[in-house]
C-alpha cells in the first residue's frame, strides 16, 4: 500500500518530468486509439459483410474445357452446338449431391425457365425484332419490264421482302422473351433478403406450390398490371401450352444506378419469379422444354472452398462444368476497407515499435535521474523489487491518465480520419477502374467485368463498402489498455534490470 | 561473553576488486559492540571507516571472515530487513528524499519497516521533537531545511521503527560545533536512556572524547 503511496507522492511532486512522459504517451495512445479503432471497425465491416454476403459456390459452365472439346477435329458449327447440346444437364440429384457436404452450410436452387407471354408486352429497348431483308430478283424476260438486256433482249427484275431469322438453334441457351424463375422457400430468394430486390406492392406468395407469382414494376407498368391481375404465359415451342399465373406482388431492382447504362430497364424487368412446384409442372407437361437448374452452395468459410471444389471434382461433376465463387467479388467489396486496415495496422505497429522504444529510452533516462532515490531506499532497506514496483506503478499510473486521454482524443479524430483514410482509397481504386474503363470505352463508373450484368454464373454482385464508423469502442478501449499496461512493463522491464544492477553504496559514494 | 553483546566482527578482511592480492582496506579486523554504549570508530582517510560501516550496515558483503548480529552471521540473513528493521543509520550527507517533506521521509521509513504504529505522522512530529525539531519542521521539504536540521530528521528517521544499533557515518562532519554537541548528546542519550547501541565513524576528536568506546583503524590494527 505504502508503494501506491509514495508513487502517487513521486508523481505529483515531480509535474515536470510526468507531463512529459503523458505527453509522450497521449500522442502514442491518440494514435493507437485510432489504429485500434478503424481496425475494428474494418474488421467489423468485413465480418458483417462477409456474413451478409457469403461464399457462395455455384456450377456454370467449364468453357475451356468446352472449347477444347468442339475444337476437336474439324466440326462445323452445327456439329459443334449437337455436341454443346449432348452435354448433360445438372440434376437436382446431383445438387443435392454436392451439397451434401460438411464444406456446405446451406445449398439452395433455382429454376430457369424461358418462356414466353400470352398478350403481355416485354420490357425490351430493341425496337426491330426481326430481320428484314430485301432482295432484288433480276429474271429475264419475266415479270416486271423495267428495261432491256445488253444482248437487246428485255429483262424483268422484282423485289422480293424475305423475313429471315436465320438462327443456330442452341438448346441450351434460354429461349423465351420471359424467365420465369422458381425458388423452393423465401430462404432461398437470396436477392430479396440482400435488397437487391424489394417488393413494392403486394407480396411474394408463401404458398410454394401455388401458380402466383411476382412481376417487376417495369413488367407491371408496360402491361398496366397490378396485385390480383392474371398473366399468360405460354410454352416457346408451342403457344398452345399455356399456364395462368396469379400476381401477388410487383418488385422493383435496387441496382447500382452506373449498372446497365445501355438499357432503359433492369435487368431483371422480364424476370417472373414463382416457385419450383410451378415450373417441375410445366416441364411434366412439354418433355421438349429444359430448365436451367442454378444451385448455390454457401460455404462455411473461404478456407473450404478449395476442399469443396475438390470434394465436387471427386463427385465426378461433368468436366464441362465448373465450379465458380464469389470470393473475388467479395474481396473486391471490401478491397477498399481492407487497404485501410491493413494501413491502420502497419500505423499501429510503427506505433508500437517507435512507442516502445521511447518509452524504454524515457524510462531508463529517469532512472538514472532517480539514482539517488534508489540508492536511498535501498539503504533505508526497501527490497529491488519494491523499489521497481514503485517505479513501475508510477509510470503504469501515468500510463493509464494517459492513455484514458490519449483515448479520448482519438475517439474524436477517428472517425473522421478514418473516413477521410477510406474516401482517398476509394477515389484511388475508382481512379484506377476508370483508367481501365477508358481504355474499354466504357463509361466511368462502369467496371468491364460487371457492365450490365447482375449476374455472374448466378451469384448476385456485391456493392462496395463506402463508410466506416471507426469508434473508440469499450473494446479497443480494451486493446488500448492492454496494450498500454504491456509497454509499460516491456519498459519498466529494462529499468527492473537496471535497479537491480544498482548497488545503493555506489550511488550513494557517487552521489557524495 | 556479554549479555549486552548485540554485534560482533570477526576476523573480517576487505580489499577492492580491483585492488592487488594482498593489497586490504581492512584486514582481520574483530570487534565487539554492546547495546547501552557509544563507540566511535576513528581512523586517517582511506583507513577503512566508512568501509567498515558498510560491511556492518550489510550494504557490502563480499568480504571474508564474518560480522554476527544478535549471533546470527550477516551473510546467512535478509539484508534489506536487517536493515529496514534492526539498524539505523545516518549519512554525513543525510541521505532524504528531495521531494518528501521532512515527516513524509521519516514515515517512509516507517512503512518499508512494517513496523506497527497507530499514526504515523504523529509519530514522526514525535521522533522529530525528541531530536530538537518541532512540529513546524513537519511539512517542510527536507531541501529547506538547514543542514543540521536535515541531519536531525536523519536521525530521527533512523530511529522510526527502533533499531537497536544506530550507525553513523561522519554525523557532525558538515555541522558547526554547537550543532555537533547537541547532535552528540542525541546519540549519548539514545545510547545511555534508551539502551542503543551507537556507532559513530568519525574524524572527530570531540566524537571521540564524547564516546564510551573508541576504535581505531590505523594501517589494518585495531587500537
Amino acid at each position: 500500500m505504502y508503494i501506491l503511496k509514495n508513487a502517487l507522492t513521486s508523481i505529483t511532486r515531480n509535474k515536470g518530468r510526468n507531463i512529459l512522459i503523458a505527453i509522450i504517451i497521449i500522442v502514442i495512445s491518440a494514435s493507437c486509439a485510432i489504429t485500434l479503432a478503424i481496425r475494428q471497425s474494418a474488421s467489423d465491416i468485413v465480418t458483417a459483410y462477409q456474413n451478409k454476403n457469403p461464399i457462395e459456390v455455384t456450377i456454370g459452365m467449364n468453357r475451356n474445357n468446352l472449347m477444347n472439346s468442339l475444337k476437336d477435329g474439324d466440326k462445323t458449327q452445327e456439329e459443334m452446338i449437337d455436341a454443346f447440346n449432348e452435354i448433360e444437364p445438372i440434376t437436382e440429384e446431383e445438387i443435392n449431391n454436392y451439397g451434401d457436404s460438411k464444406y456446405v452450410k446451406e445449398y439452395y436452387y433455382t429454376y430457369s425457365l424461358g418462356i414466353n407471354g400470352k398478350d403481355l408486352e416485354e420490357a425490351t429497348d430493341s425496337l426491330v425484332k426481326e430481320k428484314t431483308e430485301v432482295k432484288t430478283e433480276t429474271t429475264p424476260w419475266g415479270g416486271d419490264r423495267e428495261g432491256r438486256g445488253p444482248m437487246g433482249g428485255d429483262f424483268a427484275s422484282k423485289k422480293t421482302t424475305t423475313k429471315t431469322t436465320e438462327k443456330i438453334f442452341n438448346e441450351k441457351a434460354q429461349n423465351g422473351v420471359f424467365q420465369l424463375i422458381g425458388y423452393n422457400s423465401y430462404e432461398d430468394m437470396k436477392d430479396f433478403i440482400n435488397g437487391n430486390y424489394q417488393i413494392t406492392d403486394g407480396e411474394v406468395s408463401n404458398d410454394f406450390d401455388s401458380a402466383s407469382c411476382v412481376i417487376s414494376e417495369e413488367l407491371a407498368t408496360l402491361n398496366e398490371l397490378s396485385v390480383g391481375d392474371k398473366i399468360t404465359l405460354v410454352d416457346v415451342d408451342d403457344d398452345k401450352n399455356t399456364y395462368e399465373f396469379t400476381i401477388t406482388g410487383i418488385y422493383k431492382e435496387n441496382t447500382d444506378e452506373s449498372n446497365n447504362m445501355a438499357s432503359m430497364f433492369s435487368n431483371s424487368a422480364n424476370e417472373i419469379i414463382t416457385n419450383v412446384n410451378v415450373i417441375k409442372n410445366i416441364l411434366s407437361k412439354n418433355e421438349d422444354l429444359s430448365a436451367t437448374i442454378t444451385p448455390t452452395f454457401i460455404l462455411n468459410s473461404k478456407d473450404d472452398i478449395e476442399k469443396f471444389n475438390k470434394e465436387v471434382e471427386d463427385k465426378d461433376i461433368s468436366e464441362y462444368y465448373t465450379l465458380v465463387n464469389n470470393l473475388e467479388q467479395i474481396e473486391n467489396a471490401t478491397a477498399s476497407i481492407d487497404n485501410v486496415k491493413n494501413f491502420a495496422t502497419t500505423f499501429l505497429i510503427i506505433t508500437l515499435i517507435i512507442g516502445s522504444v521511447v518509452l524504454v529510452v524515457i524510462n531508463m533516462i529517469n532512472i538514472r535521474e532517480r539514482k539517488y532515490e534508489i540508492g536511498v531506499l535501498r539503504t533505508i532497506g526497501m527490497k529491488k523489487i519494491k523499489v521497481s514496483c514503485q517505479f513501475m506503478l508510477e509510470l503504469l499510473i501515468v500510463c493509464i491518465v494517459s492513455l484514458m486521454l490519449g483515448a479520448l482524443i482519438g475517439s474524436f479524430t477517428s472517425v473522421p480520419v478514418a473516413n477521410s483514410l477510406l474516401k482517398n482509397e476509394i477515389e484511388n481504386t475508382t481512379s484506377s477502374y476508370d483508367d481501365v474503363s477508358k481504355n474499354f470505352g466504357i463509361d466511368k463508373g462502369e467496371r468491364p467485368a460487371d457492365n450490365g450484368h447482375k449476374y455472374n454464373f448466378g451469384i448476385a454482385q456485391i456493392k462496395q463498402v463506402d463508410k466506416i464508423d471507426a469508434v473508440v469502442d469499450f473494446k479497443v478501449l480494451g486493446e488500448l489498455l492492454g496494450i498500454g499496461v504491456l509497454l509499460t512493463l516491456l519498459s519498466s522491464l529494462a529499468s527492473m534490470v537496471t535497479i537491480s544492477r544498482f548497488s545503493p553504496l555506489t550511488i550513494l559514494k557517487e552521489r557524495s | 561473553m556479554s549479555k549486552n553483546k548485540i554485534l560482533e566482527i570477526k576476523d573480517v578482511s576487505y580489499r577492492y576488486k580491483d585492488a592487488k592480492k594482498d593489497e586490504y582496506v581492512l584486514k582481520n579486523i574483530n570487534y565487539n559492540f554492546e547495546l547501552g554504549k557509544v563507540y566511535a570508530i576513528k581512523g586517517k582517510s582511506g583507513s577503512g571507516k566508512t568501509t567498515l560501516l558498510s560491511l556492518i550496515s550489510g550494504l557490502e558483503t563480499k568480504y571474508t571472515g564474518n560480522i554476527y548480529y544478535n549471533n546470527k552471521d550477516l551473510k546467512k540473513i535478509d539484508l534489506d530487513t536487517y536493515r529496514n528493521t534492526y539498524i539505523g543509520i545516518v549519512f554525513q550527507s543525510y541521505n532524504l528524499l528531495p521531494h518528501l517533506t521532512a515527516s513524509e521521509n521519516i514515515i517512509l521509513s516507517m512503512d518499508i519497516s512494517k513496523v506497527k504504529v497507530k499514526n504515523k505522522k504523529e509519530k514522526a512530529i514525535e521522533l522529530m521533537q525528541s531530536v530538537g525539531l518541532n512540529e513546524s519542521f513537519a511539512n517542510r521539504r527536507v531541501l529547506k531545511l538547514s543542514g543540521g536540521e536535515q541531519q536531525r530528521i536523519a536521525i530521527a528517521r533512523s530511529l522510526s521503527y527502533n533499531p537497536e544499533i544506530i550507525l553513523a557515518d561522519e554525523p557532525t562532519g558538515n555541522l558547526d560545533k554547537d550543532t555537533e554537541d547537541e547532535i552528540l548528546t542525541i546519540f549519548k542519550d539514545l545510547a545511555h536512556k534508551e539502551n542503543k547501541c551507537v556507532i559513530i565513524v568519525t574524524h572527530s576528536k570531540n566524537v571521540c572524547d564524547n564516546a564510551d568506546v573508541v576504535y581505531e583503524l590505523k594501517n589494518n590494527k585495531e587500537k
